[in-house]
């Protein structure tokens, strides 16, 4: 009704008016309807060029004639004209568009486009949900708030790398599914330079490179998830594409008192989950005490036992220790007291400013995150310089520039088997399952003299975890410059050509740095070890693409792109590894006696690889009206990795995108349906191999032996791997429908997709048995489907002057399955999925990376499990399914409460299912340490429900910690499986933002508060309750298999707070 | 103006398109070769050759540590023989047999014999055939001729055994023949022969000599073979022709050192090994008088458990050595939990928890590890100052040596009748044996710490000893008794190389007097190990064992033969 007043009102006026009137100073005010300031509304004068912006409290002044109308627009809002009417004051009220008809997104190729053309789904994530968390991590800010992405954190060890996926993993061999990362517009290495295996602490020691990445510098993010989205990109493309626009690299306008934007970050860092150990028994076996490694000692009593100290430590200090004796008693944070509190703390500054035809952006971050355990920290240093220009002759030219700085640092992090095992150096390993009678904290852990580990074990054959940390670090530092030059030119109105150069170049040193003193990881490490590595990574990009939009016909529109596309990757490393330390604390090459270019896995520090891919791609879209609009692309690649016969590839997409609420005149302007739009696609992408599969080589390894007489024996072998010359790319191809709609004024709105995807043919590295005399070839066999749905719900259940809760939901879920992998294959291991008989694997009609182990015998008649002579359970000598670790679904609600200038969000993230072998919790129940087993341990107990080998029931008794240490703990595999669903309270945050009328007196154009906290809680109810396991990590770091747990350590929990004002 | 811009423009970004399809191609090929690793024409024969002799070490050693647990010379866990080994614990011993053995071998063999080389390709066919046999030990029927073909054959079925002999045979017949043909070079590195056509030869003839015993029971044809291998007598039959992989001391970048060495002396953690009771009593007790070779063959790091500031209090005993406070299971006369009080090992088929003794517990000595000898020094091993280091790992693997031929001869002559006395024929590869450990520390450049002659070989202790044996075989009334004193004494001799007395027991059913398992009920001894994990997942046409008695072909002998 008031819109209708308001509208004949202008009609009338403007009626009234002549044509030409003297220009004088107006003054106004843009408010929505309930008389809120809408700052940075556009102004301009109907028919005139330029105009201006209100600034942050809607308040603008523009000169005008007395006769002229203004046409206001502002993002979010329906555009307006409203003439002056020869006022000099005006308030100007915009209704919130409730039509997502305007909304733009960045797609392919950096191209703006209005949303409602998009035959795919994309998901866009603003800069107010990415800056100012206390993560410094960008995929993990993401977290919950796409669904069709899954991102799975390694541990908790600040600087880990993080596993990101999207709508599931296509392949079976192949690297990582990574998705590919677009920096304004140009492509961005993300992948994790892992030098070591897993075992070695290669998995969570290493950072995803995307870490390089300043979330604070970050304009928005769009995630392309289908192959429709990606086609252009190319093969790369084939996992998705994160697509991050920074400030720099907007082109974003900005108003004065907005031009510098400063903010500051402080956060703890915080051990989230540590088991609830006992406190009624100590340490040692059979109700004995002693210094074991396991907690089935005595109970504790008052006054406490006396017990010996360690030989090691009388030794190292004979004076203190020499003779004394100690309290058998419960040392309550020997575990908890290891950990401290870190701080985050981000400080960034942020320069815009716009002109007429240009903006320039610079923006600097400083970030330090000292983890929550000892000596893990990551600082980083980010700085982003960016500007867009549009020039009088044509040309338009954006470019951008960064440069970043990352620091990050942490004591080993390996594949501990929780056997006490000094094979593999970790620092959770033999810190978690801590008997509680031990004194960790409160006793030295180096000796004086030389520097040695030196704990409570009578042999001293663990590692002081305290020594670890001080002394056992590896750390990994990289200098990176990544930008993009790009430049455009309109040839006449609709056509333009565009060039665009991409540099992405970093220099990663790697380090590990091991003091000799050490207990574990063999006889390399205890003498101490220095290993360096020199990374140089370089991707270079040129892509060049004509751009024709035009309208045709009556109602017709086109939009077209075709281009090339050059792509140039290098990779180059160099490393020694060093032992036998001669000074103690001293990390130089010169102070080993022994030099090696292998690392501890037995790999090869130096190689280079290099890798060019080749591409031309088209692109077109037809629209009817705002009715329907089809597209078409097609990209044709070729790559370096494959032979000339095999090496190109061709493939095509379609999709289609139709808008009822437009093109049904009973659906216009219903209140109801406010907007609605369907979504079908089909897509294809390929996958080229990793470079070096087709070509016959041999290995040559010098210094292989030295024998009595000193003679170096260098060695020729053949490689594990047949070389295969007619291997081909694989093809994906996808099918996806959705459905978007806002309904009831946009108090609902829905976005709905559901997809199939399948890849055949895959680029398989077929495992062979090694009677044929090699390990594994690569061949072109297999498929994996993956189907699923991606579901988004928004209810805005209140909405009114002062008030608005939002409420979203995110769901996906995703089922893969593997099929067609040839007759004479059993089973794939997957790469990087842990050991040949424990790890993820690819069967024939199993879901991809289905978990395979040691099980339990089952007596066939009963169905029961067996036990064998000891009453344990009895291990077959195969292996077979243990679990599925895929979940089956994933759920996230987030609420966002408002209150006029504050509000407050929590995010809820829910994953059920989906199993875990874990090593953590399987350890602390064999070893007794947590209150899981705090029964009485005096009577002796039999496995119930099992049956002996002769088939009767199981009558054998055994003592209580024998079974839970040699059936419950480290009993067959499938005993050490869990569901791993977890509840968790991801976010929450309580922010103010300063109002308008508050700052008019100020420098301030705006200023905000929060105050946040990530991680808070979370409950994994089918772990064995006190052990707290959390289940979000992952022991094999950056790949495709998941599920295993090898001690990856406790996760982070972050609370704080931040500050920022811009003026 | 305008006008010509544009079309400069577009000219400009054509071009590049134009330019870039053209030369696809031309710059892409290039990249198909790996920059890190050479073509397969950089290979020599003696970089291959090289590879072979590394990888037949650790096989070897891979195989020994396998099978020295089944003699109770190491410790088995088990506590079943169902389930000692998982699958997975032959992956390593398998990939290294085809990866790096035969298929180097086959690769090698053909170019070395076209360039007149014809050492080379003796050596590669005598290592090949070695392997072959040792895996048909292990595991019974294997793929053979149909193995080593690549993704030709994904799948390889499996050969007969006894197939895998004949093959085995053929080829060290095959290198006989190339060692008598006079080689156009030697080969660069031999690490075994330096180089010499004729102890190889005696290998060759001596591996021969094995595979025909190891198949007596279900191959009546090898007596007459033995016979004549016995007679031409060119086998392995002094110290110098011994088939042995020296090592170095050579810590780091490379570890060049005997890898009993290195899990043991190579930290200060302590012994990572545990050595069977029944051994150490079988050379310290059951001749009534110490064997001379036990100072030489084991460590003690504590000399007596009772005594010992270390373990003097009970609780701290109790803890390091808890079998002393159970009841010995076994009857009376069978060694239990601590020999001597200080040969302190571990009892067959004991899969307890580890107790903190690893710097306690009586590891390897000097013999055939590089390690220390024991001349009651009672100090824990390990590297640092303080700790005993013995000889710093620059030790052997005796994987033929010449005791082995005297007492296979002896059991033939004693079983078959072939030529020699056995009795004699024992005591020569008793004393061939005593010999070889006396002989050693010289041998590997190794000083021995002490001079005391109640503790090293002596001519006196070596006929005291020998007499004994000769005694005892004197004294042995049936053919039985009497391939039991020959097979112990093998057993004895033969440290170090658990193979050998694996194949023995099962062929002979000897040392008849073996300690049982813990467990009274450990199911069947392994009379085959199952398949490797890689094998019985990989390949298609693997049907894994189910049970722990399946017989390689050359055994016949009854279930219940052996325990």
């Amino acid at each position: 009704m008031r819109r209708l007043h308001c509208w004949l009102m202008g009609i009338c006026l403007l009626m009234g008016l002549g044509l030409f009137g003297q220009t004088s100073p107006v003054t106004g005010r843009v408010t929505d309807p309930s008389g809120t300031p809408i700052p940075n509304a556009t102004i301009r004068i109907k028919g005139v060029k330029g105009g201006t912006s209100a600034d942050a409290n809607g308040s603008f002044k523009i000169k005008a004639a007395g006769n002229a109308t203004l046409v206001v627009s502002a993002v979010g809002y329906e555009q307006a004209e409203i003439p002056i009417d020869h006022r000099t004051a005006v308030t100007l009220m915009l209704r919130p568009s409730n039509l997502a008809l305007s909304e733009v997104v960045v797609t392919a190729l950096g191209v703006r486009r209005d949303k409602k053309i998009l035959g795919y789904s994309v998901t866009t994530v603003g800069k107010q949900d990415v800056e100012l968390r206390p993560e410094e991590d960008v995929t993990r800010i993401l977290q919950g708030k796409t669904p069709g992405v899954d991102i799975l954190a390694t541990s908790g060890i600040s600087g880990s790398g993080t596993n990101i996926s999207i709508r599931g993993i296509s392949t079976i061999s192949g690297g990582p599914s990574t998705p590919l990362f677009i920096v304004d517009g140009v492509p961005f290495d993300a992948s994790s330079n892992v030098n070591n295996n897993f075992q070695y602490g290669g998995g969570i020691s290493a950072s995803s490179r995307f870490l390089d990445l300043d979330p604070n510098d970050i304009e928005s993010v769009s995630v392309l998830k289908g192959l429709a989205a990606a086609t252009i990109y190319g093969e790369a493309g084939r996992n998705g594409v994160i697509l991050v626009t920074t400030k720099g690299g907007s082109g974003r306008k900005t108003n004065k008192k907005m031009e510098i934007t400063g903010s500051q970050s402080i956060f703890t860092n915080k051990v989230a989950n540590l088991p609830d150990y006992t406190s009624k028994y100590g340490g040692g076996f059979d109700l004995a005490p002693s210094a074991a490694f396991s907690n089935w000692g005595p109970l504790f009593t008052n006054p406490p036992l006396q017990v010996a100290y360690s030989p090691s430590l009388v030794a190292a200090f004979p004076q203190l220790y020499s003779g004394k004796t100690q309290d058998f008693k419960n040392y309550a944070n020997n575990v908890s007291g290891f950990f401290r509190t870190g701080l985050l703390s981000t400080t960034s500054v942020n320069v815009a400013t716009s002109g007429q035809n240009s903006t320039f952006n610079a923006n600097y971050t400083y970030l330090s995150d000292d983890g929550f355990t000892p000596n893990n920290r990551v600082y980083k240093n980010n700085f982003g310089l960016g500007g867009t220009a549009k020039l009088a002759n044509n040309f338009s030219a954006n470019a951008v520039l960064n440069f970043a700085i990352t620091d990050m640092q942490t004591p080993t992090v390996g594949a501990n088997g929780g056997g006490g095992s000094a094979d593999v150096a970790s620092v959770f390993g033999d810190l978690i399952f801590t008997p509680r009678s031990v004194n960790l904290i409160g006793l030295p852990f180096q000796n004086p003299v030389d520097g040695s580990s030196v704990y409570y074990r009578n042999g001293n054959d663990i590692e002081n975890p305290l020594w670890t940390a001080a002394n056992d670090v590896s750390s990994d530092k990289t200098y990176r410059t990544f930008g993009t030059f790009g430049l455009k030119y309109d040839i006449m109105k609709g056509l333009s050509v565009n060039y665009r150069f991409g540099l992405d170049f970093y220099q990663e040193y790697q380090t590990l740095d091991v003091n000799k003193g050490g207990k574990q990881g063999g006889a390399a490490y205890v003498g101490g070890l220095y290993r360096t590595t020199n990374i140089q990574n370089s991707i270079i990009n040129n892509t060049a693409f004509v751009q024709y939009s035009t309208p045709f016909a009556k109602n017709f529109q086109l939009d077209a792109q075709a281009g090339f596309d050059f792509r140039h990757d290098h990779y180059n490393q160099n490393g020694l590894k060093s032992t036998q330390q001669i000074v103690f604390g001293l990390f130089d090459h010169s102070n080993f006696i022994s030099h090696d270019i292998y690392d501890e896995g037995g790999g090869d520090l130096d190689y280079r690889s290099e890798e060019i891919r080749e591409g031309v791609f088209g692109q077109a879209t037809i629209g009817y009206k705002e009715w329907i609009y089809l597209t078409g692309t097609a990209r044709n690649d070729w790559v370096s990795t494959l032979e000339p016969a095999h090496r190109q590839q061709l493939y095509p997409g379609i999709s289609m995108s139709f808008i009822p609420t437009s093109a049904i005149s009973a659906l216009e302007g219903s209140k109801t349906v406010n907007y609605l739009k369907l979504r079908l696609s089909y897509a294809t992408s390929a996958h080229f191999p990793t470079p070096y599969n087709t070509r016959p080589y041999i290995n040559l390894s010098t210094n292989a032996f030295v024998d009595k007489g000193g003679n170096v024996i260098n060695i020729a072998s053949i490689p594990s791997q047949v070389p295969n010359p007619d291997l081909k790319p694989e093809l994906i191809t996808e099918e996806e429908a959705g459905i978007e709609g806002r309904f009831f004024d946009s108090r609902v709105s829905i976005d709905l997709t559901g997809y199939f995807r399948t890849a055949k043919n895959q680029i398989l590295n077929r495992q062979l048995d090694a009677s044929t005399g090699y390990s594994y070839t690569t061949i072109n066999a297999g498929a994996v489907d993956n189907k699923g749905i991606e579901a988004s719900l928004t209810v805005t259940p209140i909405r009114s002057k002062d008030w608005t809760w939002d409420l979203t939901g995110n769901f996906y879920l995703n089922r893969s399955k593997v099929h067609d992998l040839p007759v004479d294959i059993k089973q794939i291991e997957l790469n990087g999925g842990g050991y040949s008989n424990r790890g993820g694997f690819a069967i024939n009609g199993k879901p991809l990376g289905i978990l395979e182990g040691s099980y339990t015998l089952v007596d066939p008649k009963s169905g029961k499990k067996e036990v064998d002579n000891n009453g344990y359970y009895l291990g077959a000598p195969d292996i077979a399914v243990i679990g599925d670790p895929t979940p089956r679904y994933k759920l996230t609600g987030i609420s966002t409460l408002t209150w006029k200038y504050i509000s407050f969000r929590i995010q809820v993230d829910y994953t059920h299912g989906g199993a875990m072998w874990s090593n953590t919790a399987r350890t602390m129940l064999a070893r007794g340490v947590t209150k899981d087993t705090d029964f009485d341990r005096t009577l002796p107990y039999t496995i119930p429900n099992t049956v002996k080998q002769d088939g009767t029931p199981n009558d054998i008794q055994q003592s209580v910690d024998n079974i839970y240490f040699n059936s419950y703990g480290f009993g067959p595999d499938g005993e050490s499986v869990w569901d791993a669903t977890v509840i968790r309270l991801r976010e929450a945050s309580l922010s103010f933002s300063m109002p308008a009328k508050m700052l008019k007196n100020t420098p301030f154009g705006a200023a905000s508060l929060s105050i946040s906290g990530t991680n808070l809680w979370y409950l994994a109810p089918y772990f064995p309750k006190y052990t707290r396991f959390d289940p979000e990590v992952n022991s094999l770091g950056i790949t495709n298999a998941k599920g295993l747990d090898f001690f990856a350590g406790p996760s982070s929990r972050r609370l704080g707070a931040s500050l920022r004002l811009s003026f | 103006m305008r006008s010509k811009l544009n079309r400069l423009i577009i000219t400009a970004f054509c071009f590049p398109v134009v330019f870039f399809l053209g030369s696809c191609n031309k710059q892409l090929s290039p990249l198909l070769n790996n920059p890190s690793v050479p073509s397969t024409s950089a290979a020599s024969p003696d970089l291959y050759l090289n590879n072979l002799q590394l990888a037949f070490k650790n096989f070897f050693q891979n195989a020994t540590d396998i099978t020295d647990q089944m003699t109770r010379q190491e410790i088995m866990y088990g506590p079943t023989y169902y389930n000692a080994f998982a699958p997975t614990s032959f992956d390593g011993i398998w990939q290294t047999a085809y990866e790096s053995v035969m298929l180097t071998a086959n690769t090698m063999i053909p170019i070395s014999e076209s360039k007149g080389e014809t050492i080379h390709a003796g050596i590669a066919q005598v290592l090949k055939a070695y392997t072959m046999i040792t895996l048909v030990d292990l595991f019974g029927d294997i793929p053979y001729s149909q193995a080593l073909h690549g993704v030709a054959v994904p799948n390889p079925v499996v050969d007969k055994g006894a197939a895998v002999y004949d093959s085995a045979e053929a080829l060290l017949d095959s290198a006989i023949a190339n060692f008598a043909i006079k080689a156009s070079a030697n080969p660069s590195n031999d690490l075994f022969y330096g180089g010499s056509a004729k102890n190889w030869t005696r290998l060759a003839n001596s591996l021969l000599l094995k595979a025909y015993i190891q198949t007596r029971l279900v191959d009546n044809s090898v007596t007459a073979k033995i016979a004549a291998l016995v007679t031409a007598n060119n086998l392995v039959t002094s110290a110098s022709q011994d088939f042995v992989f020296g090592y170095s001391t050579h810590s780091q970048a490379p570890d060049a050192r005997n890898s009993h060495y290195v899990g043991n002396y190579g930290t200060d953690n302590g012994a990572g090994d545990y050595i069977g009771t029944w051994f150490m009593w079988e050379l310290a007790d059951a001749k009534g008088f110490q064997d001379p070779r036990t100072r030489y063959y084991l460590y003690r790091q504590c000399t007596d458990v009772y005594s010992d500031p270390r373990t003097a209090s009970q609780t701290t005993r109790q803890f390091a050595i808890p079998c002393l406070y159970r009841t010995d299971p076994y009857a009376p006369g069978v060694p239990y939990c601590l020999v001597d009080n200080g040969y302190w090992g571990r009892d067959h088929g004991n899969n307890e928890g580890i107790p903190p003794d690893n710097s306690l517990r009586t590891t390897w000595g000097l013999y055939p590890a590089g390690g220390a000898f024991d001349y009651d020094q009672n100090l824990a091993i390990g590297q640092s100052t303080g700790r005993e280091s013995g000889a710093g790992g620059g030790g052997i693997n005796p994987i033929w040596l010449s005791s082995f031929t005297y007492f296979l001869e002896a059991e033939a002559a004693l079983i078959l009748g072939t030529p020699g006395d056995p009795k004699a024929l024992t005591i020569s590869g008793v004393d061939a044996s005593i010999n070889k450990v006396a002989g050693f520390p010289a041998a590997i450049g190794y000083k021995l710490p002490t001079s005391d002659t109640t503790m090293l070989i002596t001519a006196t202790n070596t006929a005291k000893y020998e007499n004994a044996v000769g005694t005892q075989y004197s004294a042995a009334s049936t053919t039985a008794a009497k391939l039991n004193i020959i097979e112990t004494e093998y057993y004895l001799a033969a440290w170090g190389n658990g193979l050998e007395t694996y194949n023995n027991y099962r062929r002979t059913g000897c040392p008849n007097n073996f300690q049982p398992t813990l467990d009274p009920n450990p199911g069947l001894f392994i009379r085959s190990f199952f398949y490797p994990s890689v094998y019985a997942n990989f390949n298609k046409n693997a049907v894994q064992k189910t049970t722990t008695n399946v017989k390689v072909f050359w055994d016949n002998n009854p279930d219940n033969f052996v325990y």
